[in-house]
């Protein structure tokens, strides 16, 4: 321990004339001059720093302004029609209740299966339309979009509705529900239609039988897509036709007229 | 001016004070850092990026003493050159069985040695050996800390010390026989 003592003293004690002798003079001039120069550079980081940052953060707000607040003419919702829709109260024994939506979607090509796209659920009712009013405003301020949720239609209503659909094809009107899984179109000018059958306990078979007089009509205006029909007697009771024509008249043929 | 007004005017970045205590302190930390490195140039970048560290890190900086204020910024030479050596890759440890070397601490080297020629041999010890021996026995680290900082056992630490003190008696013994003491 004392021997470790002495030399830690006799190193410490040691003379500039010495360590000259032991050539290790330095000359710390140029260091310095590297030392000022780094910590000079650290000063203008700092700002540089602070700036990107900065830059970063007004990106990032402009981003979110513009995703939620730009008007998307996807997505936006134009005025409704203002003609309120009646709507009477049933009980489900006594009146069917029909919920249909009708969607559209335009072709891109893609590499999903055709069954998958019939893996939509869809609860509620939404009807989509486009059309154009006679206004002098420009064209693109014409369209308007209508969105009806949760209505619940008897045959009058759902008739009154129907004839007021007009489909004209656009190809910027892609619109997608919350509860609506999006795959990429895969038909040209292509239409879901999805007629929602309820259960109703003592009208199984009625049920049944107008499923199938409705296919047989859906089918008759499919010319290129495909229908899915699925087990009507259980849930899930949704139809699904995926056609390329128009059917709006059509589509009121295959609503029955229970009462 | 004191080392306490130094380093409080140094808190503010003032460019005067930097480098008073750089020229106060410059001299002593390079050869504190060629001590490990026994390299002029890796001494200097070792030097320059403590002086750089200690400048940056005054602000957490608590001053007590002139002793406590130097035996910081030391720390940090000795880490920034411990921390080329690592970079080298020139760090080899041995480890040596602790009976080897408990029973045979003192070794009886500084008596006959002078400051010059301890230095001269301490540069020529293999890095390993030399890290330990200048971190022991002239920092006055511990073995724990040593081992904490190099990243070795305790043990391995003691051994270096021991194969280091060794190493200096036999290079002594070697040179009394040249010389025909």
């Amino acid at each position: 321990m004392q021997e470790e003592q002495n030399i830690k003293y006799k190193i410490e004690n040691l003379s500039e004339s010495e360590f000259a002798d032991l050539d290790m003079d330095f000359d710390d001039t140029d260091l310095w001059n590297r030392l000022e120069a780094r910590l000079d550079e650290k000063k203008t980081r700092k700002p540089r720093i602070l700036w990107l940052w900065w830059a970063a953060a007004s990106l990032l707000v402009g981003v979110f302004f513009f995703n939620n607040f730009s008007e998307n003419p996807s997505s936006q919702v134009l005025k409704s029609d203002k003609r309120p829709l009646k709507t009477t109260k049933s009980t489900p024994k006594k009146e069917e209740v029909i919920r249909v939506e009708i969607k559209r979607r335009y072709e891109t090509k893609t590499t999903k299966p055709q069954n998958e796209l019939l893996e939509e659920e869809v609860i509620r009712v939404e009807i989509k339309r486009r059309y154009e009013t006679k206004t002098t405003k420009p064209q693109n301020e014409l369209l308007e979009e209508e969105v009806i949720n949760e209505q619940v239609l008897n045959r009058k209503q759902l008739d009154y509705q129907l004839s007021r659909i007009d489909f004209q094809p656009k190809l910027d009107s892609i619109s997608v529900t919350k509860k609506t899984i999006v795959y990429e179109p895969k038909f040209k000018a292509q239409q879901v239609t999805v007629v929602d059958f309820p259960i109703i306990p003592d009208a199984l078979m009625k049920r049944e039988s107008f499923a199938k007089r409705a296919f047989r009509q859906l089918k008759s205006f499919n010319n290129e897509g495909k229908i899915d029909w699925r087990e009507l007697n259980i849930e899930p009771r949704n139809v699904w036709a995926y056609l390329e024509r128009n059917f709006k008249y059509d589509t009121t043929k295959i609503i029955p007229n229970v009462k | 001016m004191n080392l306490q007004h130094l380093i409080a005017s140094c808190k503010t970045a003032d460019r005067k004070a930097q480098k008073a205590l750089f020229d106060g302190f410059s001299k002593t930390f390079l050869r504190l850092s060629f001590r490990y490195l026994n390299d002029r140039q890796y001494a200097e970048d070792a030097c320059l990026e403590a002086f750089a560290l200690i400048f940056e890190n005054l602000q957490k900086f608590e001053y007590q003493s002139d002793a406590q204020a130097e035996a910081w910024m030391k720390r940090i030479v000795v880490n920034q050159s411990l921390k080329i050596l690592r970079k080298m890759k020139t760090l080899l440890y041995q480890q040596v069985l602790e009976d080897d070397f408990t029973e045979t601490n003192e070794i009886g080297i500084e008596d006959e040695l002078s400051a010059q020629e301890l230095m001269v041999m301490i540069a020529k010890l293999p890095d390993g050996y030399r890290t330990v021996f200048n971190m022991y026995v002239i920092e006055g680290y511990t073995h724990t800390e040593i081992a904490e900082v190099l990243n070795i056992t305790e043990g391995t630490s003691r051994s270096q010390l021991f194969k280091a003190k060794a190493m200096m008696k036999q290079s002594l013994e070697k040179q009394n026989c040249r010389t025909g003491l």
